[in-house]
């Protein structure tokens, strides 16, 4: 026997009311979606909060600065995600996603520089190296310099790090790369050995090197600015 | 401005009719290119979930809705959202 196939079978209606039913979305149909979409009038996502955050990061007086003297567009994006990843902590939100793709992406190099902006390096930075450099473009050399050669200028001292390993290891780039600035940063109970590797390292180069400290109690932090003396 | 709309209550029968329109395929978890291969996102080069989509106008970019390729975009495209 023939199957009808006229829209008078009501199992046939309510199964093509229900797919119909199926493909509509906040009153719109699939057809006024589409074509909202490709009239640029609509874009989607599933979750609208990852791009709140990216677009305040965007707001943020810090970015602005950090546009000034860096034009590099790798360098904007770690920077992005290094405030991400500083938004991430504080509202103590699994910040290790993120870091996972930005080492994929970027490496180990591109950690520390998402890092060094995560602790806030950036500012105090800026902060340190405006008294010594007498034009924009000099800050703006310095910064890039102390960015692109990240494992040369900066040391993050960890908890479990050897004081006397990770002196050495801080004397001996000094003394291959003369930085203009070599930048020591700790946390919390990191300070501590922080302390005693600046003592050993500034009894070795003095004679070249000032120290710049900058101590928070609240945030819990040491950062040294090793500074060259230029004669 | 394109408007951004939020998709996390769109039925993935609607989301993958939706990437069907714009010449896309989905195998029910990953969102699929015409000839099969997966689609990847090319801020981060995996592929793309039809369950955390970023879909964007113009030559269609479709992207993981994650901080790394959203800033990416933002850092190509511009301020697009305002």
């Amino acid at each position: 026997m023939a199957m009808s196939l006229d829209n008078s079978d009501p199992i046939e209606s309510i199964a093509k009311g229900t797919t119909e039913g199926a493909l509509n979305y906040l009153g719109m149909s699939l057809k006024t979606l589409v074509d909202k979409f490709m009239n640029k009038d609509l874009s989607f996502v599933e979750d609208e909060e990852v791009i709140s955050v990216a677009k305040e990061q965007r707001k943020k007086a810090e970015w602005d600065l950090f546009r000034t003297y860096v034009k590099d567009k790798e360098m904007h994006i770690l920077f992005q995600m290094g405030l991400t990843l500083r938004e991430l902590e504080n509202d103590k939100k699994d910040f290790e996603p993120l870091k996972n793709k930005i080492r994929n992406k970027f490496k180990k190099r591109g950690l520390h520089i998402a890092y060094f902006i995560q602790n806030g390096l950036f500012g105090k930075l800026i902060a340190n190296i405006l008294g010594r450099f007498r034009t924009t473009e000099d800050i703006k050399s310095e910064v890039e310099n102390i960015l692109n050669n990240i494992e040369k200028t900066v040391t993050f001292i960890n908890q479990f790090d050897k004081e006397e390993y990770i002196s050495e290891e801080i004397i001996t780039k000094i003394r291959a790369h003369s930085p203009e600035t070599f930048i020591i940063s700790s946390v919390g109970s990191a300070i501590e050995t922080c302390i005693k590797v600046k003592e050993s390292v500034m009894e070795i180069i003095s004679d070249n090197y000032t120290c710049e400290v900058y101590e928070n109690e609240g945030e819990n932090k040491r950062i040294y600015f090793l500074n060259r003396k230029n004669n | 401005m394109t408007k951004l709309i939020s998709i996390k209550d769109m039925s993935n029968d609607l989301k993958i009719a939706l990437l069907k329109e714009l010449g896309y395929d989905s195998d029910g978890i990953f969102v699929l290119e015409k000839d099969g291969d997966k689609h990847i996102d090319k801020y981060i080069n995996e592929p793309v979930r039809v369950d955390n989509m970023f879909i964007y106008p113009g030559s269609v970019v479709i992207l993981d809705n994650n901080s790394l390729s959203i800033s990416s975009f933002l850092e190509e495209y511009g301020d697009v959202f305002g």
